[in-house]
């Protein structure tokens, strides 16, 4: 049946690509600062916005590897930052990432962010909105929120641009907030974090008995460089139900009282994929690549490692772990953990158990650690399969080398 | 007020200590000899039950304790100076390839990968297996105080739900958990759970086939405190008197998460797998994740029996309410502090010594004159094996505990 | 977008009117006006235990067992005791449930059960009938719970758990804090009591008995599929307090406020799932678990182990208390808008915001820095006010929106667990509420 429906999507390929000659011209709307030609890339930077930033992503829908060689039909975002607004829509469609592009962003930053609806191709009876909900945005206004019922989503073939002005460092994520449970279950999900504006500090600012370096890196502008880090790791946990996945691409209502994830995900593909420092390869069913995150961690011996770990599952809690490195945790989202007196509350463990729309931030000193292979998994051991096959699931590897 | 007495009842104190006495000469090594062996549970509702598990052993693997699940209770003797190597030797007497792992201590991993179809290369044993019917050793060199799960580092999804797990303890200083962080008395509450068709599976061989394809399928109705299920009549756990320190050591070995709820006090978080925390959380209950631990500091003001129960409501045997995740914590003046009830063992007929009554009452006068540190951690070898007679394998420990008087911290008694 | 003003904003208002008129609106507006509904004032309570049905959100009926106050209905989630400080609490349960049962008290002090028969966790009311009577010393301010101490995992999630709150000693009901010091002050509490029901198991009990569990799995791998806050689902969460519709569900779960304001949250983890919990609009101050400040010390400065979070992990049998507050800081536009129709002034404080309006006047008098969508090209949600601006609203097309007619910014309130945010394969639904920042002068009902 997969596989038929499969067959049947390609050929609504060919069809659908006579759409965006009638529509992507009208349609397509970027609003970037400085971007002359509607690509939301910045031409000529205007003065009046000297920290603009700007992206654009197609929501659509695509497929998946997993990692026992299934396929699963996805709803996803595509990175369509680039692209001339005529051949957005045939850039955006078919083409969602799992996860989504990962959003990085510097404090101080105008982010527009620009979304444009592509339609869900495979589901052709299906017309929902998208939306961006920017997770954990502090003092949110409800225009930009990205939650339908409380705002406005975008309908297919047309844009709207989210407007953040950045101010608050560390790590969120982001996702599409329309019918949350679906569309969240079929994998619009992605990685976004804000670097600290004390990465930029002259060289040598003393910061209380603490000097900074060009280069160096914080997770928050900690004031005596505590949470300075070598080399960072978006961690995105996730995962998916296939049943429900079917039962989406085969035009079927979506299962949520059935919902019962069996493909445990880090950055959206299990193990042993999640080591492949490469894109997975094309799907089977559209020929495009959507899985480009890997998860492979590598660290130099001594060196400061940042697990930048975030949680967009929408079925349970999960504790992941690491085999015997201490993971000193400086942020919990987005924050650093500390009280309002400035009490610093960073805790060391090697365990870190959290739910959905969770965020923590967690430090790992590999200075004296042994050289060699070490990894992070989840100790729900359970979902160390992929579906019906062990030793995959929530696990990557952490290099020191 | 008493120091539990840290070595295990009779036989694992000769073999462990004996052991350890002998290796001095190798800087601060603890070393501990232990093999993996299948044995039949039984539980409480008369189901048989597949298992395997850890015996402890002499170093010439020539005399071991019973085979049991959670494994023996490894306690390193506190207070030497650091490093402290730990040396696991293990003895796979399984048909397929285990190690041991503690997933909480700094250690170089030797994993062993495998090919799969699709040509790439994943890992089955996240440390050097120990193949069927070989020898093993596996070393941290530089042991953490604390409180410590270990368990099968190979096929863990699999391996440690069939009961390859222990726990591991190594205080700081007699009666120091961590600096800073002394206590009277304690209690040990390993969580664990059971699927039995699980275990069906892989002892009829057809685990990884349609019958049973992965732990996908993973569906507990078993779950254990300290190796076994809660049943009606179980003792509680004696933990000292009233305003005594009681260190809980709590370790979760199940696959799912557990918060266990205590009523009638509050608790103290002081420890996350090893590690102090340097601001104590106080709190009437505590979340443990799958495969993670905690030590609290419980001080009961009063006398009393304080239930510690799973909130997350794993409290059937078999789905049958009344059982699964309950503990009892006694509080008495003057109590003696009880065997704490025999985990699942290789010989259920005879393993499961009911503790002597007079242990049970608040109140009771001390049999040995001495309110003397007792065995806390039968988790292994010892009360299992005696048998009926688990008041003899108390009787020892007793005895072996009044002549190993440093075992107790700050005089025999509070005034 | 068509921006029109069908209204007049309150904040045109108060920045029309002088300076005088501004602080008398303010000063109309009691400190605390949305308060949590309970049982207050007494210290001695006569629960009956008994079963009832209660309606779903998506309009199925469930057997649940519930307290009633007295002999009346049952209700779910059970009777919220507001109590203060220092009160002897008795409290006489009679039994009319088929099976026997009890409650508990985790956190309390001197907690002593006298009646009844013994059980696991405390003494029990026997099945049809039987009492005990149980008492306790409410001695620490905070949020607390109880819940049934007799086969809880099918008692709690039958519906036997109910909230407690204990006002610290001193309590000003016009300048209220939650546990005495005064950086847990607050303008607004709402409770917010997580639980949920797997449906199975009611009908199973209601079609065959308790004991007919025992030939199912559904205790020990329970699939829960109705979610509740306070005893309702979404949007029911959302009707106010004692709804005729809601007989035996009589609380609301509707959190609103004006920028600025401190919205107390009383929140607990009342079943046996963990719910990570997640407020759009902002951060919140996380100050409080189990009934007890996180402080290092009572020598210590007050509350300095507070940490902030966007989501937090609840976990079953736990109570957690937070203050959230909003007031679209560093948006980097106007949130009253600009133009004309917008006009308004920002006079700022010391920290930068208006005493008034609460405006971050950094921001005041830019424009919002995108163009949104004519309407057809998006979908309109039924809590839109039709503009970016707060307090103001805009025509919009017909059928669309309607539940936010003051112009307020809504935010979902919710599990971030999102299978949690359904009723029993009906989306949306289940654990969720909408959290609405109204302009100032707003009347918060």
């Amino acid at each position: 049946m997969n596989r038929m429906l499969r067959t049947a999507a390609l050929m609504l390929v060919p069809a659908l690509a006579l759409l965006p000659s009638a529509s992507a011209s009208a349609s397509v709307f970027v609003q970037c600062p400085g971007d002359t030609d509607g690509d939301a890339i910045i031409d000529h930077p205007d003065p009046d916005h000297p920290h603009a930033k700007c992206m654009h992503l197609a929501a659509g829908d695509g497929y998946a590897w997993m990692a026992d060689g299934s396929e699963l039909y996805v709803f996803g975002f595509h990175d369509v930052t680039g692209v001339p607004p005529e051949h957005v829509m045939m850039a955006g469609m078919l083409a969602g990432q799992v996860p989504a592009p990962t959003i990085t962003l510097d404090e101080g930053d105008e982010l527009y962010l620009t979304v444009t609806n592509v339609g869900m191709v495979v589901r052709s009876d299906l017309n929902d909105p998208h939306t961006v909900h920017f997770h954990g945005f502090p003092n949110a206004a409800s225009v930009f929120d990205g939650v339908p019922d409380a705002s406005l989503a975008v309908n297919m073939m047309s844009s709207y641009t989210y407007y953040y002005h950045v101010v608050v460092p560390g790590t969120f994520m982001y996702h599409c907030h329309v019918e949350a449970t679906e569309h969240m279950q079929m994998g619009m999900l992605g990685n976004l974090y804000v670097r600290p504006r004390q990465n930029r500090l002259p060289d040598g600012t003393d910061l209380n008995g603490f000097t900074h370096h060009t280069g160096n890196k914080y997770v928050f502008n900690d004031g005596d460089g505590s949470t300075r880090y070598d080399v960072e790791f978006p961690i995105q946990l996730g995962s998916f139900d296939a049943y429900f996945h079917v039962m989406d691409e085969t035009f079927q209502p979506p299962p949520f009282a059935a919902l019962h994830d069996d493909y445990a995900l880090i950055n959206g593909r299990g193990y042993p994929d999640t080591v492949n420092p490469n894109p997975l390869p094309p799907s089977a069913t559209t020929g495009r690549v959507s899985q480009q995150t890997s998860s492979l961690i590598t660290v130099d011996q001594g060196q400061r490692l940042l697990l930048r770990i975030s949680n967009l599952n929408v079925t349970r809690f999960y504790t992941v772990r690491t085999s015997g490195l201490p993971l000193l945790v400086v942020g919990i989202d987005a924050k650093p953990l500390r009280g309002p007196t400035g009490v610093t509350e960073y805790y060391t463990t090697h365990s870190l158990t959290t739910g959905g729309g969770q965020a923590i931030d967690a430090i790992i000193d590999t200075t004296g650690v042994p050289k060699g292979t070490y990894f992070l998994y989840t100790s729900n051991l359970n979902y160390l399969s992929n579906s019906q096959e062990d030793f995959g699931g929530m696990m990557t590897e952490i290099i020191v080398q | 007020m008493r120091y539990p007495i840290t070595l295990r009842v009779a036989g694992s104190l000769l073999l462990a200590g004996s052991a350890l006495a002998l290796t001095t000469s190798a800087a601060h090594a603890a070393d501990f000899y232990l093999v993996a062996r299948g044995f039949d549970a039984t539980l409480p509702d008369g189901a048989v039950v597949p298992m395997w598990g850890f015996a402890e052993c002499d170093a010439t693997f020539t005399s071991c304790g019973p085979t049991t699940s959670p494994g023996p209770t490894l306690r390193v003797p506190p207070g030497e100076p650091s490093p402290v190597v730990l040396n696991l030797h293990v003895r796979n007497e399984l048909a397929v390839p285990t190690s041991a792992y503690i997933p909480d201590q700094l250690a170089a991993l030797s994993p062993v990968k495998f090919t799969d179809a699709m040509g790439r290369a994943r890992v089955r044993s996240l440390t050097a297996e120990t193949p069927a019917g070989g020898d093993g050793l596996y070393t941290w060199p530089d042991l953490r105080p604390g409180t410590y799960l270990y368990h099968s580092g190979t096929h863990p999804q699999v391996q440690v739900q069939m009961g390859l797990l222990g726990v591991l303890v190594y205080d700081a200083a007699p009666g120091v958990a961590y600096p800073g962080v002394p206590y009277d008395a304690e209690a040990l509450l390993v969580y664990s759970e059971i699927d039995p068709a699980l275990h069906a599976a892989v002892a009829d061989g057809t685990y990884g086939t349609p019958a049973y394809p992965s732990t996908f399928d993973y569906k507990p109705t078993y779950f254990l405190v300290n190796g076994a299920p809660y049943t009606p009549g179980t003792p509680p756990l004696s933990v000292g008197e009233p305003g005594d320190r009681v260190l809980l050591r709590l370790v979760n070995a199940a696959l799912g998460h557990r918060a266990p709820q205590l009523l009638g006090g509050y608790l103290s978080l002081v420890a996350e797998e090893g590690h102090p925390l340097a601001f104590p959380g106080e709190r009437y209950g505590t979340f443990l994740g799958a495969g993670t631990t905690q030590d609290a500091i419980f001080v009961a003001g009063a006398e009393g029996v304080y239930p510690i129960y799973d909130r997350m409501g794993s409290l059937t045997t078999n789905n049958v309410s009344g059982g699964g995740s309950y503990a009892f914590l006694s509080v008495a003046h003057n109590a003696l502090v009880n065997v704490t009830p025999a985990p699942l063992s290789g010989s259920p007929a005879a393993g499961r010594p009911s503790a002597p009554q007079q242990d049970l009452t608040p109140g009771t006068p001390d049999p040995a004159g001495l309110d003397a540190p007792a065995d806390r951690g039968a988790f292994g070898c010892g009360a299992a094996e005696t048998g009926g007679a688990g008041g003899l394998a108390l009787m020892i420990a007793l005895a072996l505990g009044a002549l190993v008087g440093v075992r107790r911290r700050g005089g025999w008694r509070r005034s | 977008m068509n921006e029109q003003i069908t209204r007049l904003p309150a904040v045109v208002i108060a920045v029309v009117a002088a300076g005088l008129l501004s602080v008398t609106l303010v000063a109309d507006v009691p400190a605390a006006e949305a308060r949590i509904n309970g049982l207050s004032g007494a210290t001695t309570f006569n629960f009956t235990a008994k079963a009832d049905h209660l309606s779903t959100g998506e309009g199925s009926v469930l057997l649940f067992w519930g307290i009633a106050n007295g002999n009346g209905r049952a209700q779910y989630t059970a009777p919220t005791l507001i109590l203060n400080q220092g009160d002897s609490v008795t409290i006489a349960l009679t039994n009319e449930l088929p099976v026997a049962t009890s409650l508990v008290f985790p956190g309390q002090t001197h907690v002593s059960a006298s009646g009844g028969t013994a059980g696991l966790l405390t003494r029990e009311a026997a099945a049809n009938g039987g009492t005990v009577t149980y008492t306790f010393l409410a001695d620490h301010p905070g949020t607390y719970l109880y819940h049934s101490g007799t086969n809880p995992e099918i008692q709690v999630d039958m519906g036997l758990v109910g909230a407690i709150i204990v006002r610290p000693t001193g309590f000003d009901p016009l300048n209220p804090t939650a546990y005495g010091p005064p950086d847990t002050a607050y303008d607004n509490e709402v409770l917010y009591l997580m639980t949920e029901m797997d449906p199975r198991l009611h009908a199973l009990v209601e079609s065959q008995g308790v004991a007919a569990l025992e030939s199912t799995d559904y205790l020990s791998n329970p699939e829960p599929n109705y979610w509740f806050l306070n005893g309702r689902n979404a949007p029911d969460t959302m009707a106010g307090d004692g709804v005729a519709y809601l007989p035996v569900q009589p609380y609301s779960c509707m959190p609103m406020m004006h920028p600025g304001d401190k919205l107390l949250m009383r929140n607990i983890g009342g079943g046996k799932d963990l719910h990570p919990f997640h407020t759009h609009g902002n951060h919140f101050r996380l100050f409080a678990k189990d009934g007890r400040l996180l402080r290092t010390s009572d020598a210590a400065p007050i509350s300095d182990l507070a940490t902030y979070e966007y989501t937090h992990k609840a976990i079953p049998g736990e109570t957690f208390d937070f203050i959230f507050e909003w007031t679209g800081e560093q948006l980097g536009w106007d949130i009253y808008g600009t133009g004309p129709g917008f006009h308004h002034t920002c006079t700022p404080d010391a920290s930068g915001f208006d005493l008034v309006t609460k405006e971050y006047c950094p921001d005041h008098g830019k424009p919002i820095p995108v163009q949104l969508p004519p309407d057809f090209e998006v979908a309109i949600g039924s809590h839109w006010g039709g503009s970016p601006y707060l307090g103001h609203t805009a025509q919009m097309p017909p059928g669309a929106a309607g539940l936010n007619p003051m112009g307020g910014f809504t935010y979902m309130w919710h599990s971030h667990q999102e299978r949690d945010m359904v009723n029993n394969d009906v989306f949306p639904g289940g654990m969720m509420t909408m959290l609405m920042v109204v302009a100032p002068g707003t009347h918060i009902h």
